[in-house]
């Protein structure tokens, strides 16, 4: 197990009032002020969010979003990945936490602070003061269900002011999603693994989630892919995936079936086994050619291709002795 | 040495093989009735002056030896074969 935190927003997405970074409402400051990890306590200044307008009276939105290409993780304090980059395996615990600093002056007894995940989730009313520090708010996301490292990046997160003061204000930095992961393990079966197969042929894979859900990989949650073509599902349950092998896949050699998940059992990528996709309608005339020490096909394309397979395990065997 | 029934032991084989690649060995009962023995590698080369030994732990009544390739490319050309064998028990108790 180990540690992640999400802490580089990308986005801006519903906003109202008027936010303002480091000088200006520009989306790529409310970025950087946001995202920032330190900020002058007299100033204000080296990265800020807040509410810029004449009379802070009101409640005020902003809401922030990730994805899932930008180098936005950190695991372990390393340097950040994607969320596209998370090992194979990847899960989040159910403790999430978001956290945003802020420094400022708000009056108190009357001003509130939400903090969101997704649109249609926030925290209870916080205390609302002023120049609370990097830890300032806190929320735990919600557990029912439990928030996937997916769900995450898909919701982004939101603040939501209220000021009762015409002169409060606030700024916010530092936000950050941070928590407890693990790497899974789970098993599958490939019943082709490391086998010729050709277009046309069907590929299973099975797994047992059904009945031990803890240590099988759950195929409803995953994406399949080989380099040769996008693989279709023919069946897709907990327990099995079938596909054809596509035709784009003809005479594509040796190739890695890859498992993807999307992040409700497992994040990244796994290779669940290989594949040799051999030439289809290869059979045809067959010349021997003394020395030779292969088969060679022709590609029925009639391009000249061709592909040299091996001869099937040249075997003798001696009489007996004995007996 | 004639043999009628008796188990032998196959001890040693020894061979004299050229090619490319690498001669996989096995020994076989009658039938593959009992467990075969996956016997050491041999690697090949096209043209050697040495007959290499492989040591075998091998026990039955008729004993078969069986060699092959598995590689794409691989060869081999084989001229003798010898085993060397030995009869240990009168035969298997009732």
């Amino acid at each position: 197990m180990g540690t992640y935190q999400v802490d580089i927003c990308v986005s801006v997405g519903t906003k109202t009032g008027e936010w303002e970074g480091e000088n200006t409402g520009a989306d790529a400051e409310l970025i950087a002020g946001i995202n920032n990890q330190v900020i002058d306590a007299v100033l204000l200044k080296g990265g800020k969010l807040h509410i810029a307008s004449p009379s802070a009276v009101g409640t005020w939105l902003i809401r922030f979003g990730f994805d899932q290409n930008s180098d936005i993780i950190s695991l372990d304090g390393a340097p950040h990945i994607s969320y596209n980059n998370l090992p194979a395996g990847f899960g989040i615990l159910a403790d999430a936490v978001l956290t945003i600093g802020s420094r400022g002056s708000v009056t108190t007894g009357g001003s509130s602070l939400k903090l969101q995940s997704g649109p249609l989730t926030e925290s209870a009313a916080l205390p609302f003061v002023g120049g609370i520090g990097a830890n300032g708010y806190v929320f735990a996301l919600p557990v029912f269900p439990v928030p996937t490292m997916l769900d995450i990046i898909n919701d982004g997160f939101g603040i939501e002011t209220t000021y009762t003061g015409a002169t409060d204000f606030s700024a916010f930095y530092f936000a950050r999603i941070t928590g407890t992961y693990t790497t899974f393990a789970f098993s599958w079966d490939m019943s082709q693994d490391g086998e010729n197969a050709a277009v046309g042929e069907l590929i299973t894979i099975t797994s047992e989630f059904s009945i031990d859900p803890a240590n099988s990989m759950d195929l409803t949650h995953v994406t399949l892919s080989m380099a040769c073509g996008i693989i279709v599902p023919i069946i897709q349950t907990t327990d099995l995936f079938t596909f054809l092998v596509p035709d784009s896949c003809d005479d594509a050699g040796l190739q890695t079936l890859t498992a993807t998940g999307d992040g409700t059992q497992f994040s990244g990528s796994v290779a669940l086994g290989t594949l040799t996709i051999l030439l289809t309608n290869a059979s045809g005339i067959y010349t021997l050619v003394p020395g030779k020490r292969q088969d060679t096909y022709y590609s029925s394309h009639r391009d000249g291709t061709t592909v040299d397979i091996k001869i099937p395990d040249p075997t003798g065997r001696t009489g007996f002795v004995g007996g | 040495m004639g043999f009628n029934g008796e188990l032998v032991h196959l001890g040693v084989v020894r061979m004299r093989a050229i090619g490319s690649g690498n001669l996989l060995t096995d020994a076989h009962s009658l039938d593959d009735a009992s467990n075969s023995s996956v016997l050491p590698d041999i690697p090949l080369l096209a043209a050697t002056n040495r007959e290499p030994t492989i040591l075998a732990n091998f026990i039955d009544q008729r004993i078969q030896l069986e060699i092959r390739t598995t590689e794409i490319d691989e060869w081999f050309e084989i001229s003798k074969i010898v085993m060397f064998v030995r009869p240990i028990a009168t035969g298997y108790p009732q």
